[in-house]
């Protein structure tokens, strides 16, 4: 009954997987082989390598698959089952067996036949045949789309041909190779023609042959340089950066009727543009428990913007003059198509500490890729608004009281806080620069009594100035004999006395005295409110004083007092402001235009006359109608100074430097004159007088009467 | 009145009855009889061959090949085949110069039928006398009407018009003479279309309608001529009030170069203007153009204006506020009867241009002191008022609305004209950035009513081809042609033409003529454009056919086929005539003198 087990039934699936796993990890490095072939030899050795490595592959596996044999098939057995007792290689022997290993090889032969060949077979080696796989299709990949080296194409004939006398040079191939700035991501390309249009900062490479072989060849430059062309194997090549648009002719010894000119024009890099996405105004307003805000940027450029974008988040908290700001940034990066980049920035408000009447700006600045000296644009701003407690509702002078006020009555605390840190750091600072400081807010301090002066009727006496430096004040006596009253020091002294006049009571406080009000202003405020307003003033001078006499801290007292009267100025009930000019006397139409009215027109009415720009172009244009000669110099110079304004400066350069080489043709005066079409400014419609008809309408006319 | 051959057969009549009746009163047998049978035949055959009767209908037809006739072209049965000069070779016809020898050739044509194109204008000088059957060919693809711009004011707006067919779903382009696109429309059905440029310096352009079919390709390039003539500055007299509208009006003066005079009136005898101007007729005869205000239009002015404008003087009344009966009065006295104006109504606004491009190319580049991009196409347009005017036929529109309100119109009167100027505040088109669109309302009213001058500007045919003949008009003394190659024609007057002075002109090659007659300070240029072979193809293709149809029906009208009657050949009748009068005379001889047995 053992003879009857065939190991072979046994062994089968076990070398079949074992070929198959061999077959498959390793034919993708056959492919890639055959790829790699394919790609430097060709599709005939590719096929040789795919045939011969799957031979190789073949008897590999073959190999592979004969290891497995009756011994290992005894050990696999006699490893898997245990019921087989170790006795799997009795089953298999090939030699005569005693009879008790007989009885126990047909006891497990018996047991043999029950298990399935297939579990036997070592498991598939998935990982490995994915891996190889994997790596095998990256190789292909790579070797398929690997860009093949571009060899230079061979010169091409010139599109148009130029004439030239036998036995001269003559253009007879050209290649004008561009290469683009790295920064725009464009590929290397060759032209089409000598006319050239590329990204500004690329490298222009000519290559130029010439039948018979010139001595020497160069680009000229129209109105420029000139590029010596050096001798090379396929021609005459030389190279260029282009930086500015020009015209250039190519000319080579021995050959002077070249006179086409071709263009060489830059495309400038547009910087890049910022556009807000979200959200759809520039001004939001904060929704009640809104923890977040999510702003979306977009930024676009001709070739590529910066994937990096700096965020800049300004927070403005507080009402009127007390708003404090804070500005940070960051970096965000952007996503998608270089040339369309998305910033999207979504912020956490609870870091910004907003309160009611608080905004928050946000606003992306951008840089695209130019190498050199990147475009860096600022973007759009969008505020995020958290509105302020909506005032209390008020008509009429209330509201201009209200509104007014606060503005005002609010920088004595900002002069104390200034004294206060300027007296904290008194032991840091040189006794000048001490002097320096305190003088300074002696400054301000006077600039805001002058504004509280006006309240109380103070015209404005001194101009609000900057404040002066204390070298200038040194230098200025007049400036410290501040304390005394002169003219012009806020107050009124009523009117210099014009003619003295014996027994004229004439205006005694002018010689006397000086009111601190006018009357006019003194409806302005009420008296209680005058009164205080007026102590604060007293408190404001002498915190002045003391300031500019370099003694901060006395002056610390006066500027607390002030702030005391101010704030309690601030909540007086009513401050009046006058809301209407005077009212004027009624006209009286007797006197009406009854003085003397000689000369009061004073040199009638004359215009300036409207500057003709194109003066030098209409010149032209007239001349070229009729053949008179034209200045081609000045023409050529204004077309350069005013090129920005002109649409195609190049087309219009290339008609002058055309019409030099040629000034009797009349096809080429005719090309500049329509050139210069585009260049002329659009005067304001002039008026076209009617014809009278010559003899026969005037007689026609006289007939009808 | 007896005809020559009444009187003729009359006599013959006569003499034929009169010899048979004799012979019968002699004797009379039926030898007799015979011979006065044979005289009356004599006599009838006599009649015939000194006139000939008109041969039967149904003679030979005229096959007459033009241009583009079908080189299979075939004479059939009764049929002659014949090709003028502008048709192709096709075998088998007979050449001739021209349609006039054709006919003389073969005078025994009955009819003719025309094929092809059409007659040019050389065939077609005269009437042929014989009816004639022609079907015009088909109109080919492109350009069949094109109606260039007249002389245009510098700086001013232009129109170019034309028609297309088969064209439907294309555009039509107008290039400036730099080459690029001014403007541009879609060509709908009917195929019509009409588009816009500026002027600007004074001289000649050249132009180009270009065709593009609907799938974008060029279809015709066609150059269209724009004159721009330089003209002595026009003198204009400013009267009215200080206001916007004053001030900008001279400021357009100063800047378009009109040589201005003001006078305004700010009370009191103060005059803003700077110059001291009174109205009288001497100042008058030294002005072109009066603009006045109708508070200023007093009667003392209104007397003299009024004789100067009949002397030729254009006058613009500038509405101000709604007209009274007596402001109408005052109007109709200066010759300017309106009914209406003191209702105000809404001006509408076209918009400057379809798109921003064209905008720009419009108003050309822009100036240091105004920008190209100060004013977009999108500004809002200001709100505009007139006042609504009735005018009676004789009163004609010279700006309207997009409406076709009338915003300013002018009437004759005696050699001047008077305008009125209908908008009250047209000089907010300024402060909202449409100052060309102001200019250009005030160009055209005063263009309209200033005195005519008598600048050098013949009468020349708008698109004259090269090779073509052309009528020039208006000349007189020794006048050139200089063409583009500098070559120099002298025109020969026709003394026919009279005070006309016109001359024709064979322009030989394309481009830019001058025609140069001298002034009375130095020599008087005029340019013209002549057109390359070819440039109007269509459009002479179809005005050949519609010329050839309407000359084909005339020469087929009744009045045209009673021509001179074409006589049949004599020679039969003479022979016959010869025989039977040698019988007649032998059988006299015979019978007759010997005495009968």
């Amino acid at each position: 009954m053992s003879r009857e087990l065939n190991p072979n039934h046994w062994v089968a699936p076990a070398r079949q997987r074992a070929a198959i796993n061999a077959v498959l990890v390793w034919s993708p490095v056959v492919l890639v082989l055959a790829g790699l072939c394919w790609r430097l030899g060709g599709i005939g050795l590719a096929a040789a390598v795919l045939a011969l490595g799957g031979l190789a592959l073949g008897l590999a596996a073959r190999h592979l698959a004969s290891r497995f044999d009756q011994g290992w098939l005894v050990r696999r057995l006699n490893a898997r089952e245990a019921r087989l007792e170790d006795s799997a290689g009795l089953v298999f022997a090939a030699a005569d067996l005693a009879p008790l290993e007989q009885l126990q090889a047909e006891r497990i032969a018996a047991r043999i036949e029950a298990i399935d060949p297939e579990t036997l077979a070592d498991g598939w080696s998935q990982r490995p045949i994915i891996a190889a796989w994997l790596l095998g299709a990256v190789a292909l990949a790579a070797i398929i789309l690997w860009p093949a080296e571009a060899s230079a194409p061979p010169l091409a004939a010139p599109s148009q041909t130029e004439a030239a006398a036998p036995g001269q040079p003559r253009l007879t191939g050209q290649r004008v190779r561009i290469i683009p700035p790295a920064y725009t991501g464009l590929p290397a390309r060759y032209a089409q023609s000598l006319d050239i249009r590329a990204p500004m900062g690329s490298r222009i490479e000519w290559t130029l042959a010439f039948t018979p072989q010139a001595k020497s060849a160069a680009l000229q430059l129209v109105g420029g340089q000139t590029l010596p062309l050096t001798l090379g194997e396929e021609g005459w090549s030389g190279s260029l950066r282009l930086d500015i648009p020009s015209l250039y002719h190519v000319t080579a010894e021995g050959n002077r009727m070249s006179r086409t000119a071709h263009r060489l024009e830059p495309i400038t890099d547009e910087p890049p543009q910022v556009q807000v996405i979200e959200p759809a105004s520039g001004l939001v307003m904060i929704q009640p428990g809104q923890r977040r805000w999510r702003v979306v940027f977009e930024a676009s450029d001709d070739y590529a913007v910066d994937q990096m974008a700096q965020l800049t988040l300004t927070t403005a908290i507080g009402e009127g003059e007390n708003v404090s700001f804070s500005e940070r940034s960051r970096m965000v990066s952007g996503t998608g198509d270089p040339k369309r980049r998305r910033f999207v920035v979504d912020l956490d408000l609870a870091a910004f500490g907003l309160q009611p009447g608080s905004d928050l700006v946000a606003q992306l600045t951008v840089a695209d890729t130019r190498a050199p000296g990147p475009q860096v644009v600022r973007g759009p701003g969008v505020i995020l608004r958290w509105p302020g407690a909506v005032p209390a509702s008020a008509d009429g002078l209330e509201l201009m009281a209200k509104q007014t006020m606060p503005a005002y009555f609010r920088s004595q605390r900002q002069v104390i806080i200034d004294t206060e840190a300027l007296i904290r750091e008194r032991g840091k600072l040189s006794a000048d620069d001490f002097m320096v400081r305190s003088d300074t807010i002696g400054v301000d301090q006077r600039l805001l009594r002058l504004r509280y002066g006006q309240f109380v009727g103070m015209e404005a006496e001194e101009a609000p100035r900057r404040p002066p430096l204390p070298v200038a004040e040194k230098d200025a006596p007049a400036e410290q004999a501040e304390g005394e009253h002169h003219d012009g020091d806020g107050h009124d002294h009523g009117d210099a006395p014009e003619s003295p006049v014996f027994g004229g009571l004439g205006n005694i406080t002018a010689e006397y005295g000086h009111v601190h009000d006018e009357s006019e202003a003194a409806t302005l405020l009420d008296p209680d409110t005058r009164e205080l307003l007026k102590s604060a003033l007293d408190a404001m001078w002498d915190a002045e004083l003391n300031l500019r006499s370099g003694q901060p801290e006395k002056a610390l007292p006066f500027e607390l007092k002030a702030l005391d009267f101010i704030k309690r100025v601030q909540q007086a009930s009513r401050i009046y402001l006058p809301r209407i000019g005077s009212i004027q006397p009624p006209l009286d139409m007797a006197r009406r235009m009854a003085g003397k009215r000689e000369g009061i027109v004073a040199g009638g009415a004359s215009l300036t006359p409207f500057a003709i720009e194109d003066a030098v172009p209409a010149t032209a244009w007239r001349a070229l109608s009729s053949p008179q000669a034209i200045d081609l110099g000045g023409l050529d110079r204004w077309v350069r100074t005013n090129s920005a304004r002109i649409r195609d400066p190049l087309a219009v350069l290339a008609a002058i430097d055309a019409l030099r080489g040629d000034p009797a043709s009349g096809a080429l005066r005719e090309k500049l004159r329509q050139q210069l079409w585009a260049v002329l400014t659009r005067p304001p419609a002039q008026v076209r007088r009617r014809h009278d008809g010559g003899s026969v309408g005037r007689r026609y006319m006289q007939g009808l009467r | 009145m007896l005809s020559f051959q009444t009187l003729t057969a009359v006599l013959i009549a006569v003499g034929a009855l009169a010899a048979a009746i004799a012979m019968l009163w002699r004797r009379r047998d039926w030898r007799v009889g015979v011979l006065a049978a044979l005289t009356l035949v004599s006599g009838l055959l006599l009649y015939l061959a000194l006139f000939p009767p008109r041969l039967p209908v149904g003679g030979e037809t005229l096959v007459i090949a033009t241009a583009e006739s079908p080189l299979t072209a075939k004479a059939q049965p009764g049929e002659r085949l014949i090709a003028l000069p502008e048709a192709p070779a096709i075998n088998g016809a007979e050449r001739v110069p021209d349609l006039a020898t054709a006919l003389r050739r073969h005078e025994q044509a009955q009819r003719v039928r025309l094929i092809g194109r059409g007659l040019t204008p050389r065939d077609r000088d005269a009437a042929a006398g014989l009816p004639i059957t022609f079907t015009p060919m088909p109109v080919p693809r492109g350009l069949i009407r094109l109606d260039p711009p007249a002389d245009t004011p510098a700086g001013a707006i232009f129109t170019v018009a034309g028609e297309a067919n088969g064209m439907e779903g294309g555009a039509a382009e107008l290039l400036d003479p730099a080459g690029r696109r001014v403007d541009r429309r879609v060509i709908g059905t009917d195929g019509a279309f009409a588009m816009g440029g500026t002027a600007r310096a004074p001289g000649l352009a050249a132009f180009t309608l270009r065709l593009r079919g609907r799938d974008g390709k060029i279809v015709s390039d066609t150059p269209v001529p724009l004159r721009t003539i330089a003209q002595p500055p026009l003198r204009a007299l400013l009267i009215g009030a200080p206001s916007p509208e004053a001030k900008y009006l001279r400021r357009w003066a100063e800047d378009s170069g009109i040589a201005l005079q003001s006078r305004l009136e700010a009370g009191g005898g103060v005059n803003l203007g700077g110059e001291s101007v009174s109205l009288n007729a001497a100042t008058l005869r030294e002005v072109d153009v009066v603009i006045i205000d109708d508070q200023s239009l007093g009667s003392g002015s209104r007397a003299v204006l009024a004789q100067a404008v009949a002397g030729g003087l254009g006058v613009v009344v500038r509405m101000t506020g709604p007209a009274s009966a007596a402001a109408r009065g005052n109007w109709g006295a200066l010759g300017l009867t309106v009914e209406g104006g003191s209702e105000a109504v809404p001006v509408t606004l076209s918009p400057l241009a379809p798109d921003a491009d064209t905008l720009t190319s419009l108003r050309g580049p822009g100036s240091v002191d105004a920008p190209a991009s100060i004013n977009t196409v999108d500004d809002p347009a200001p709100d505009l008022g007139r006042w609504a005017v009735r005018a009676a036929p004789a009163f004609v529109p010279a700006v309207t609305d997009a409406d076709g309100g009338v915003l300013s119109g002018w009437q004759q009167r005696g050699q001047g004209r008077v305008a009125l100027w209908t908008v009250a505040n047209s000089f907010t088109l300024v402060l909202n950035g449409q100052a060309d669109r102001y200019y250009q309302w005030w160009s055209e009213t005063v263009s309209a009513v200033s005195r005519p001058d008598s600048t050098f500007r013949p009468v020349v045919p708008a698109l004259p081809e090269v090779g073509e003949r052309m009528v020039i008009c208006g000349v007189l003394g020794t006048v050139r042609v200089i063409g583009p190659d500098s070559t120099e024609t002298a025109l020969a007057i026709d003394p026919l033409a009279g005070a006309q002075g016109c001359a024709a002109y064979w322009p030989a090659s394309a481009g830019v003529h001058r025609i140069v007659q001298p002034g009375c300070d130095g020599m008087q240029e005029f340019a013209l454009l002549v057109l390359p072979k070819g440039a109007l193809t269509v459009a002479k293709a179809k005005e050949m056919g519609e010329t050839t149809r309407r000359w084909a029906a005339e020469q087929n009208a009744p009045a045209a086929r009673d021509t001179p009657e074409r006589r049949g050949p004599a020679w039969p009748y003479v022979l016959a005539w010869l025989l039977v009068s040698g019988l007649l005379w032998l059988g006299e001889r015979r019978w007759l003198t010997r005495p009968s047995p």
